[in-house]
């Protein structure tokens, strides 16, 4: 997703795209519709591996795939939440890893107004650049590369 | 623009201005016995418990986005800020205080928002109240265009631009 602070002098534009829209608890997410291969349900149970934070699932069709669980501070849970029931793999180089979400909703050519974070908003990690309001509540908007740095993610 | 703020008036310094004109700051006391100020036109509301939404991976000193007018604004909470990752968290707080900026002259005000504990007080400040920026554990030279002494305190002005566009703690580690 482009930065909507980086296009000039931009604070807010309006730009139609696809998007996912995800939920986890209070935290919502949107990210670009292109960095998502897949969505699935999870119809089995999450195994705890010896990395905190990391679960399997061990029943996969392609093999064992790795889960994750977000706070809304996007930190890893160590305990893997009832009602994340869908998953979400990812295109390109984080296909090896898998978030779970409460709700995954796709919008497809739609027109949202983002508003650029605040610069002193941004922490270190630069993990949500702008903010758009969806039904009244607020989605930080992300991309798959920034949910899932190198440091997260394991091969198939 | 609401520019009414409900505000302490500081009668100590009413009548003691003599020859002087004295100039308004708002003060705020962003932790116990802890005081900042700011220039007149920059406290522009104090708003009691408004929604707040925080943000992934927000700096220690935000405490997320808070909706007034239309926008949401950061919040920061001044004793984090000030004090640096060490520092304890805001007391506990029902108010917010709205303050103005403008990066540059020309440009658009902007807004953002500090953490209230307590109520505003607004004092008499006088020329010859200037005074050198405190020596401590925050850059003030980085954040504050001025100083006074008020009531044997050293009271920082803060430049609210210098704050909401950088995105790193003054406080020395």
């Amino acid at each position: 997703m482009s930065d909507p602070s980086q296009t000039g002098q931009a604070r807010t534009m309006k730009m139609r795209g696809d998007f996912v829209l995800l939920r986890a608890d209070s935290l919502r997410l949107l990210i670009p519709q292109r960095d998502v291969s897949s969505t699935d349900y999870i119809d089995q149970t999450p195994v705890a591996t010896a990395e905190p934070g990391v679960f399997v699932l061990v029943d996969e069709p392609g093999g064992t795939q790795a889960v994750l669980a977000l706070s809304a501070q996007m930190d890893l849970l160590d305990t893997f939440p009832p009602d994340r029931f869908l998953l979400t793999r990812f295109a390109g180089s984080r296909q090896g890893t898998a978030l779970a979400w409460t709700e995954v909703r796709v919008l497809i050519d739609t027109e949202l107004e983002f508003h650029a974070m605040p610069a002193v908003m941004q922490g270190k990690g630069a993990l949500i650049d702008a903010y758009v309001e969806i039904d009244r509540e607020l989605a930080f908007c992300t991309t798959a590369e920034r949910m899932l740095p190198e440091t997260l993610m394991y091969p198939d | 623009m609401d520019m009414q703020l409900p505000v302490l008036v500081d009668d100590t310094l009413l009548g003691e201005a003599g020859t002087e004109t004295p100039a308004l700051a708002c003060v705020l006391e962003y932790a116990a016995d802890s005081f900042i100020a700011l220039p007149v036109h920059a406290g522009v509301e104090l708003v009691e418990s408004p929604r707040l939404v925080p943000v992934p991976g927000m700096p220690h000193f935000c405490r997320g986005l808070v909706a007034w007018q239309a926008r949401q604004l950061p919040l920061i909470d001044l004793q984090a800020y000030l004090g640096g990752v060490d520092a304890p968290a805001a007391p506990a707080f029902n108010h917010v205080l709205i303050v103005a900026y403008q990066v540059a002259p020309g440009l658009a005000i902007d807004y953002g928002a500090f953490c209230a504990p307590s109520l505003i007080r607004m004092v008499e400040v006088l020329d010859s109240d200037q005074c050198p920026l405190p020596v401590g554990q925050t850059r003030w030279d980085d954040l504050a265009i001025s100083c006074f002494l008020h009531r044997g305190r050293a009271i920082p002005v803060l430049e609210p631009s210098r704050i909401f566009t950088s995105p790193v703690s003054p406080a020395i580690p």
